[in-house]
């Protein structure tokens, strides 16, 4: 087993790795930049190497850096956590070269799966369903037509140089096919310079589900159910469960061999994330893998009891997994919500600045894995997550009221975050029946839905009238301390310290 | 003492009389009378007949105080009518001149130690091709200038600090 670990990576899974460390008798060794001094994640470290200016790209994202951090310390191995450098083919190759461990899958494995081609073959060379369609553009119409038959309508006709959800087109049956190709070819040319486009398959409101495994250096592989993270906004996720609502244990069971045999054909070891689309009929296709731990595991660790940091340092260490396939039962619900440092009524746009109060919320059935403190201040470089807020229950319906509960009871201040935009979300009624897709989120951000949830004022004003009350009280007794004899009140003086505290 | 508020855009009229840890207040027609306690700074622990409710308040950028009450949150600010002048809250102590949006700081006008009048343009900061001047927000003086010209802000950042 490994004496000392290096994290190459910051904030909340930084101090979640340490935590790993410190249970299982390792040095975890933390690196900061500029920033990042008095991060939680270098709190928590026993020995923490400074490795350059606050911007990623001169400080985590620099290989030569991290790997002299790890000889500086005498660390036996690297855990790359989520990000920065997790799926850098040549981050891991440099690491195998310099005779340290990799807590992650080999570069081989990390190449193959990285580019999305590759990744699609390998799948299909598994015998596990893709997203029906071409990858290679379309010559004709009549191939384009031919190809629509077999894909079966609706359709996407999609430009091959496009993105980001330009250049996308609709096409329900064959009547509209011959003007919608034409139309898109033009679109596609003047918008990207390049008039190819190809077809997938329309999945309509489809759901994104997961498939966590993990491998060990002795063959075998192991999937941990899935997770269901189809509550996304500009394709980024917000909120995960573990189950997915909409799974029974035989299409579990399919997927995850589905994912173990993708996962076999890359010659995958160490934990990783087999990502599909659901369609509405239930069948899943393949959309790519992820070579790494990610940001959402702990709702599996909660239903399934397992600890997949522990595994990963375990597989690397050259140990057997700790468990079979039948070994792995899932129990109850679990539900995580990414709290940012973002104003939900500001386009989301990052909020830093100084946590003045954080108030962290506990009772049974509570995770919270957190990278901020009450006087931190949230740097601007950086991803804003401030923490990942989870709750596991008995029932799916319990998870929901405990996470309602939990949301009420977490309070941050001194800076906007995402917290009310959950609370209003755990209190919606589509999201509590577990009926999304992943269209949910943006509908449920549509000014005409905000309009409507603001609007409905409740038939009971006792809370409006308390806050306004409140309000007074609070701005009296602020303009009373502030005529005080004492230079300062006390909530500013506090403010003056913390401030202060951050400089040195 | 007589109040206007407006709470989540919504404007309540209030009258507040306050002794010791007993408050006699109207909102709008509805009548409360209230027992307060303070539990810690900014939680207001206020009784109402046998219901008891949580309220904790902060003061987000000096405009609005922040509300949270029942799992509500709400935005607060109030106008003292008898005396016309907006709450006394933001003006104590250290008080922070933030970026209203993100954008790039094109001039640093004053340097720590100056003098500053209320309302002195503190930084320029230009976003989407318009030049916006901060200004301070009390008078007093500069204890820190945080951004230098040519450097890029975020919405909400920390510009300057007054005190």
């Amino acid at each position: 087993m490994f004496s000392k670990l290096l994290i190459a990576n910051r904030g909340e899974i930084a101090v979640r790795i340490a935590r790993a460390c410190r249970e299982m008798g390792i040095s975890p060794v933390a690196v900061y930049s500029d920033a990042d001094r008095a991060s939680l994640h270098v709190r928590v470290a026993e020995q923490a190497v400074h490795i350059g200016p606050s911007a990623s790209n001169e400080s985590y994202l620099v290989i030569e850096k991290i790997i002299a951090a790890a000889r500086q310390v005498g660390a036996d191995a690297i855990h790359p956590g989520y990000g920065f450098l997790s799926e850098n083919a040549g981050f891991a190759q440099a690491v195998e070269d310099a005779g340290l461990i990799l807590i992650g899958p080999p570069a081989s494995a990390m190449r193959l799966m990285g580019s999305k081609t590759s990744a699609r073959i390998a799948a299909q060379t598994a015998g596990v369903p893709l997203v029906p369609g071409t990858t290679n553009s379309l010559a004709t119409l009549q191939e384009a037509e031919s190809v629509a038959e077999a894909v079966g309508y609706p359709i996407m006709l999609k430009a091959a140089s496009g993105g980001g959800g330009k250049g996308m087109r609709l096409v329900r049956s064959r009547d509209e096919l011959a003007s919608a190709y034409s139309l898109a070819q033009s679109e596609a040319a003047s918008s990207f310079n390049d008039a190819s486009v190809y077809i997938e398959k329309y999945i309509d409101r489809p759901r994104h589900v997961e498939i966590q495994l993990i491998g060990d250096h002795h063959g075998n592989i192991v999937y941990l159910g899935e997770r269901e993270c189809s509550l996304q906004r500009r394709h980024q996720k917000v909120i995960e469960e573990c189950p997915s609502p909409v799974l029974d244990e035989g299409l579990r069971q399919r997927m995850g061999e589905a994912a173990v045999k993708v996962a076999r054909a890359a010659g995958y070891v160490n934990a990783g994330t087999v990502e599909f689309l659901l369609d509405e009929q239930r069948n899943f296709y393949f959309l790519e893998m992820n070579t790494r731990l990610q940001v959402e595991h702990p709702v599996t660790e909660l239903v399934t009891g397992r600890d997949l940091v522990h595994e990963q340092i375990r597989v690397a260490a050259g140990e057997k997994l700790s468990f079979s396939q039948d070994d792995i039962l899932m129990r109850g619900a679990a539900i995580e919500c990414r709290i940012y440092a973002e104003d939900p009524d500001n386009g989301f746009l990052p909020s830093p600045g100084v946590i003045t109060r954080l108030v962290e919320p506990a009772g049974p059935g509570v995770r919270y894995d957190s990278g901020s403190y009450q006087g931190w201040e949230v740097p601007i470089f950086y991803d804003p997550l401030l923490a990942k807020l989870c709750v596991w229950a008995e029932t799916r319906e319990a998870a929901v009221h405990r996470l309602t509960r939990v949301l009420d009871e977490y309070t941050i201040e001194g800076i906007s975050t995402t917290l009310p935009f959950f609370r209003a979300i755990a209190r919606d009624p589509e999201f509590r029946r577990g009926e999304f897709d992943t269209g949910f989120i943006d509908r449920f951000l549509d000014p005409d839905a905000r309009a409507k949830r603001s609007n409905d004022v409740p038939a009971d004003p006792t809370l409006a009238d308390l806050a306004a009350i409140t309000a007074v009280l609070h701005t009296k007794a602020s303009a009373r301390g502030a005529e005080s004899s004492q230079p300062r009140s006390a909530e500013s003086r506090w403010k003056l310290e913390a401030r202060l505290a951050q400089r040195r | 003492m007589k109040y206007e508020a407006e709470i989540n855009g919504h404007q309540i009229s209030l009258e507040v009389e306050q002794h010791n840890g007993r408050v006699v207040a109207r909102a709008g027609k509805r009548s409360y009378d209230l027992e307060v306690a303070t539990p810690e700074r900014g939680v207001y622990l206020m009784f109402l007949g046998d219901q008891v409710h949580e309220v904790r308040i902060w003061s987000a950028d000096g405009n609005f105080l922040q509300v949270t009450v029942g799992g509500r949150q709400f935005t607060a600010n109030i106008i003292d009518r008898k005396h016309r002048r907006v709450s006394e809250h933001r003006l104590e102590g250290p008080q922070q001149i933030i970026a209203p949006m993100p954008g790039k700081v094109v001039r640093v006008l004053l340097k720590p130690g100056d003098e500053v009048a209320a309302g002195q343009g503190v930084v320029i900061v230009e976003a989407m091709k318009m030049q916006n001047e901060i200004k301070s927000t009390k008078a007093g003086r500069i204890l820190e200038v945080r951004v230098a010209e040519g450097e890029s802000v975020n919405n909400k950042q920390v510009l300057a600090i007054v005190e």
